[in-house]
């Protein structure tokens, strides 16, 4: 095989970014420390994001609202928009798709990019990433930081461990250099590695990401297996992961929803309720999306995570579908035979085996054109007017949670 | 070998992103790849037709989707005229705009409203 030209990868990660969202739609905050939490109202709610100046006091994300405002009184609490939020993202992405078609996203806030057949158009790798920081600051009001290497797991941790932490937000980690740069760092520091890991490592005298590279590879892999050689690998910097639009993301096994109950729910009619609402939404996703499955599963858990209950159950359906009451006839059938009767905190439903659902085989039994055409008017009310605007009247009962959830993304308010 | 270890294996386990993310992700793809107009099938032409002279002699309103990026366009009106030496119709849309030509071959499905 030829010797392939030198990759240059980017990632491309955005600073604080719900907080920074924020600050660019309220310019009357600027100057002032702002954080976005997850209910503003209770004071147990968690910070979601914090702005560069709330950490400056000492905030940080995924503590609760009254720690991090007794450290700083006078923060500016922000509620969630994560329907804005996901927009912008995808602004970013369509900024970083004017560089280069490799564009993939790895969160919300981070995106890869392979730029290697775009520098005769834009020049050094260093020039892209300070305009596409300068595009996405002036469009956007997000400060990007740029980690700049040959491949996706440098980049990511030249922009972790370097672009974060310096004046121009942005770094290229040399291959070449890696024994004085990055194999000096400790460990924690590197991607993959978490509090957990980092113990274990300490125990076997691995402190620094250098002494990790260095450990023989057995040594990782009789102890944890595939994520063994995972680290070793991201310590030498060893990644042929490509950089691809076309990634998992958009290939779709299976649609499904679950959700959290308020409350434990005990009774039977409660979880009917939720359960035909779980169905209806994972109905109506197959039918925007043209799409029917044939194997329908169930899951539920309790309460208490310590002590697990519950079961995750499938059943495959003589024809495929993606009529709401069909899934749901399915799914009461699992439940009836599966559950214990204990109380249940977490209901999922999801439909897989999908095939498109231009083709339909024609059944003797029951009347599924009315059904379809019930669902197809049904449908067009709510791409209409809103999740809400037409609901079963199930949904109206206190177990309901169809209006409450259609508030929400991700469980934070949209 | 685990998938961890090929292709993007690493990556794709690691992901996080919200589902409502994903959908609109997958969406903004879609914008960015032309479509192609569907072959229509000569049956289905004359039925098209047949719902649009109906609706012109029962002054009837119909639904017509027209082909378009990024996604199709569904119009409801009536049929004013059809045109079929220039191959297109005179369209009185519902929305209350002035009448428009629309030429048939943008036109890739037509319902007559009371089939509906």
């Amino acid at each position: 095989m030829a010797k392939s030209k030198k990759r240059v990868i980017m990632l491309a990660d955005c600073q604080s970014f719900y907080a920074s969202v924020e600050k660019a739609a309220h310019p009357e905050y600027e100057g002032k420390p702002l954080v976005v939490s997850g209910d503003p109202a209770r004071r147990s709610g968690i910070i979601l994001a914090a702005c560069p100046l709330a950490k400056k006091y000492g905030v940080t994300t995924a503590e609760r609202l009254g720690d991090a405002l007794r450290k700083c009184p006078h923060l500016v609490v922000v509620r969630p928009r994560m329907a804005e939020y996901i927009r912008v993202s995808l602004h970013i992405t369509d900024i970083l798709q004017s560089f280069t078609d490799l564009v993939e996203p790895y969160s919300i806030d981070e995106q890869h990019l392979d730029v290697t057949g775009s520098l005769a158009l834009f020049g050094n790798p260093v020039e892209i990433a300070r305009r596409i920081q300068h595009r996405v600051l002036y469009e956007t009001g997000v400060y990007v930081r740029v980690g700049i290497s040959d491949c996706k797991v440098l980049s990511k941790i030249a922009c972790d461990i370097y672009a974060k932490k310096n004046k121009d937000g942005i770094y290229t980690l040399e291959r070449e250099e890696l024994a004085e740069t990055l194999w000096e760092k400790p460990v924690h520091e590197m991607f993959m590695v978490g509090s957990r890991m980092t113990r274990h490592l300490y125990k076997m005298g691995i402190h620094t990401i250098g002494d990790l590279a260095r450990t023989p590879l057995p040594r990782l892999t009789d102890r944890w297996g595939v994520n063994g050689e995972v680290l070793w690998r991201i310590a030498r910097g060893i990644d042929s992961s490509p950089v691809t639009p076309h990634s998992q993301l958009q290939q779709q096994k299976g649609v499904g929803h679950q959700m959290t109950l308020p409350r434990d729910y005990t009774d039977w009619k409660e979880i009917q309720a939720v359960l035909l609402e779980l169905c209806e939404q994972v109905g109506r996703r197959c039918r925007e999306k043209g799409l029917m499955g044939c194997v329908v599963s169930v899951g539920c858990q309790g309460a208490d995570y310590d002590r697990p209950t519950g079961f995750s159950r499938q059943m495959k359906l003589a024809d495929p579908t993606n009529i709401t009451d069909e899934i749901y006839g399915a799914a009461c059938l699992l439940f009836r035979r599966h559950w214990n009767n204990l109380p249940v905190r977490r209901v999922g439903v999801s439909l897989s085996d999908l095939s498109p659902d231009s083709l339909v085989q024609l059944t003797l039994f029951g009347d599924r054109d009315r059904k379809r055409d019930l669902e197809r008017a049904t449908d067009g009310i709510k791409r209409k007017f809103g999740e809400t605007a037409i609901l079963r009247a199930s949904s109206l009962q206190d177990s309901g949670q169809a209006q409450e959830r259609s508030l929400r993304i991700g469980g934070h308010y949209k | 070998m685990s998938k961890k270890l090929q292709g993007n294996g690493l990556f794709e386990s690691s992901r996080m992103m919200l589902p409502e993310h994903r959908e609109a992700y997958i969406q903004h793809q879609q914008h960015l790849v032309h479509r192609k107009p569907p072959l229509i099938d000569p049956q289905a032409e004359e039925e098209m037709a047949r719902v649009m002279a109906e609706a012109l002699y029962n002054h009837s309103p119909i639904t017509i989707t027209l082909f378009d990026e990024p996604e199709d366009l569904q119009l409801t009106g009536h049929v004013l005229r059809i045109d079929a030496s220039r191959r297109q119709i005179r369209w009185g849309g519902d929305t209350g705009e002035g009448p428009e030509w629309i030429r048939l071959d943008q036109i890739i499905d037509a319902v007559a409203e009371s089939s509906i």
